[in-house]
């Protein structure tokens, strides 16, 4: 699966972008808070952008953590660091926020509570209360004008003249009278408009009959307030349709703007107290997004932090060997304190690094003088052996050549030092290794011994990459190791197993030798790889070390270890593919 | 034979989907007239207020009735042709002192008030002599249809308010689209 990877500079720039992007609109959103209409037009675009961004952080988010996780599962380095470090600072972002969170929520919901509060309501219904029993008798007085002025009209023929007379006489602005079917037959107003009059509606008139009488307070878009008064005229009973007077009075402009404002008052208000819940949904949704993207900021920050706090420690250990591409074998860590794991590590290149050096000088001064101490050697066995003869030329003969042989010694010690401090120059190539194991185990096998070998492999091919002459090398060290080890026992017996597994999603192969001698030394155990460290009387002590350094080459790991009832076993795990270069 | 056959399916089929046009039409009506030289219509819709609308008004929300009509002039065998298009609002709002809703037509600003909410709903269920179109714009030989799409608005409260008060039935509401010829 392809994986998606972004350029660390790409990303840091969407990521101020965003940051300062949903700074902006929030910085929008708190300046626009005191009017909850003005937010209403704006909160749309703004939380748009603020979902925007959140959904970009918890995708980088999702690629930060999943890199992190990948890592703490491939067993890397600083990647239990890391994932502790980046949950710890997490944690402490996380925890407050959502604390505060939850309290910011719980106070603006009672400050939101207070829009709507139930002493405001009443007040303001007794307010509107009281301006209509302010103009109730204005009403009232309306209407008694209007009965009065219906039964002074006495008939239809003159009646444009006998309404302009009235409204003269009257506090009416204006007179109309109107049949049911709302006709108008007569005003005293040419221009009807003026006042901006309301016809009366079928069931106005329809009251009036009922009651003889309606009246209503009418708002004129200028803000101003007209009592209406519909009667009917009982003097025209002789006519086929009956017929209304609606008149019109004027309210106190005074009053009217008091009126308007009390209305205007109650009315926004009413519209709070009906949009109340969405907007209080609305700031918590606003405050949810704010709090997640402050939330992703932080783990996202807390993750590249602890990538960076870890990234020095990480560099040192890549100093300290190829440990990028090495097998780890989680029970051979202790993974709790990684650092320490470090320190050792780097202990041991140290230590390496200087046996290497050692090992060179120690060749390269060592081997000098080796040449003409041989020479000599065998000047002196040339010259004397026809001068000498008898015990004397047997004498001459034996010490030259001990000289020879001791210097053979030598220069196969200082070969042996060479190689180990010889730099990884692997010639990789795929072979059956179990081919390399068996032809290893064949070398060592004689007609007395054949028995000894006890085989049980998994199969009968496996093909590995590696370098197959130092694997040979290999094989062949740890087999004689393990014949020296029970060449003095009563029934002695190696046993060779080979087993393949993953580790880390890498396939690997795991080769057991064990015998039944008679182990390790306790205090060898612990540092049997290190170069010089033997219990052989002959040996050189770079074996094993030789050994370690040609695993560790691969990638692999090596473990040695005493056996429960007898003998020592050495486990080998090498990975069956090797990384590409570069 | 087979393609007679194909083409009368084919023209059931369409006939089928057009009678089914009308039915859907049929909740709401209109006509045309001209009258010098203008087209008028008369429209008849069934609107009516829902619960959560009503008590929005009286809340003091201010809502607007949407009548969108547009002109088209219907081809065979070509793509229809938009003549003109025109919106009438009109503005409905109830006043909390006066107790009374006030319905105010917003292209001439002639305002009329009624005491309740079904007086408006009947006053604007039957809306007569709308200008629509000049004749002089008219080809005589074309077919004109009118659609009208209506609907009622809350006013002022944004649509993620709207959105947000998903518990409520809706506080904007749309009415089946009507048409008619406008040509009689």
């Amino acid at each position: 699966m392809a994986t998606i990877q972004l350029n660390p500079k790409t990303t840091k720039k969407i990521i101020f972008s965003l940051i300062f992007l949903s700074a902006s609109s929030l910085l929008a959103l708190m300046f626009s808070a005191d009017n909850p209409n003005e937010i209403n037009k704006v909160q749309f675009s703004l939380i748009a952008v603020n979902v925007f961004s959140f959904i970009v952080f918890l995708f980088l988010v999702f690629l930060s953590a999943k890199k992190l996780i990948e890592d703490y599962k491939q067993n890397k380095l600083g990647a239990k660091l890391r994932l502790r470090m980046a949950l710890a600072f997490g944690g402490l972002a996380i925890v407050p926020a959502i604390v505060l969170f939850f309290f910011a929520i719980n106070f603006m919901n009672k400050g939101i509570s207070v829009w709507s509060d139930a002493d405001v309501e009443q007040g303001l219904n007794n307010a509107l209360m009281l301006g209509r029993s302010a103009l109730d008798e204005k009403i009232q007085q309306g209407l008694f004008e209007t009965s009065n002025l219906a039964l002074g009209l006495t008939g239809i023929e003159s009646i444009d003249q006998q309404l302009q007379q009235l409204v003269k006489t009257s506090n009416a602005e204006q007179l109309v009278v109107l049949d049911s079917d709302l006709q108008v037959l007569s005003s005293s107003s040419d221009q009807i408009n003026r006042l901006n009059p309301r016809m009366p509606t079928r069931l106005e008139i329809e009251q009036a009959n009922l009651k003889q009488s309606w009246t209503s307070l009418d708002s004129t878009p200028n803000g101003s307030y007209l009592i209406r008064v519909l009667v009917p005229v009982l003097s025209f009973s002789s006519n086929q349709k009956p017929l209304y007077l609606q008149a019109f009075f004027s309210v106190d402009p005074k009053l009217s703007m008091m009126a308007d404002s009390v209305e205007e008052t109650y009315a926004r208000y009413g519209r709070l107290s009906f949009m109340k819940t969405p907007i209080q949904y609305s700031y918590v949704l606003t405050l949810a997004i704010v709090v997640l993207l402050a939330l992703l900021l932080a783990i996202y920050g807390s993750i590249e932090f602890a990538e960076r706090l870890v990234k020095p420690i990480e560099a040192l250990e890549k100093q300290t060997g190829p440990a990028k591409n090495k097998i780890r074998l989680p029970e051979t860590k202790d993974e709790s304190d990684e650092i320490t794991a470090l320190v050792q590590s780097f202990i041991q290149a140290q230590k390496e690094a200087a046996w290497s050096d050692v090992a060179k000088r120690m060749a390269h001064e060592i081997n000098n003088p080796l040449t003409p101490i041989q020479l000599s050697a065998e000047r002196i066995k040339k010259r004397y052996s026809s001068v000498f003869k008898g015990e004397d030329l047997d004498f001459i003969t034996h010490s030259t050549e001990t000289i020879v042989n001791q210097v053979e010694v030598l220069r196969g010690m200082v070969n042996a030092f060479g190689k180990f401090a010889e730099e990884p120059t692997l010639k990789i190539e795929s072979f059956n290794i179990i081919s390399v194991i068996k032809e290893s185990i064949g070398l060592y096998s004689k007609k007395d011994n054949k028995k000894i070998f006890r085989l049980n492999l998994h199969s009968e091919s496996c093909t590995v990459q590696a370098d197959e002459q130092k694997l040979r090398q290999v094989f062949n060290n740890l087999i004689k190791n393990a014949l020296d080890a029970t060449v003095k026992g009563s029934s002695p017996a190696i046993n060779i197993k080979t087993n393949k597994m993953e580790i880390n999603n890498r396939p690997c192969i795991e080769l057991t030798i064990s015998d039944n001698g008679k182990g390790f030394e306790p205090n060898i155990v612990g540092n049997a790889f290190e170069p010089y460290v033997t219990t052989k009387t002959k040996g050189k002590g770079l074996g094993l070390a030789i050994v370690k350094h040609i695993i560790e080459e691969h990638m692999g790991h090596i473990e040695l270890q005493n056996r429960d009832k007898q003998g020592a076993s050495v486990v080998i795990t090498l990975p069956l593919f090797q990384p590409k270069k570069g | 034979m087979y393609r007679i056959k194909t083409i009368i399916i084919f023209l059931a089929a369409n006939l089928f989907f057009a009678f089914s046009t009308t039915t859907n039409s049929e909740t709401g009506k209109g006509h045309s007239y001209l009258d010098t030289g203008v087209y008028y219509s008369d429209i008849e819709i069934p609107l009516s207020f829902e619960k959560e609308q009503i008590k929005a008004l009286e809340s003091g929300i201010v809502f607007n009735l949407e009548l969108r009509f547009q002109i088209i002039d219907v081809r065979n065998w070509r793509l229809d042709r938009n003549i003109g298009a025109l919106t009438q609002i009109y503005t409905i709002e109830f006043n909390a002192f006066t107790r009374r809703y006030s319905v105010t037509n917003n292209n001439t600003g002639w305002q009329v008030s009624m005491s309740t909410i079904n007086e408006v709903s009947s006053y604007l269920s039957k809306i007569k002599k709308l200008p629509l179109v000049d004749d002089s714009l008219l080809s005589l030989e074309a077919n004109y249809r009118v659609f009208l799409d209506s609907g009622l608005r809350a006013r002022d409260v944004s649509r993620w308010i709207k959105t947000l008060s998903f518990w409520r039935e809706g506080l904007d509401s749309d009415l089946e689209q009507i048409q008619w010829q406008l040509f009689n």
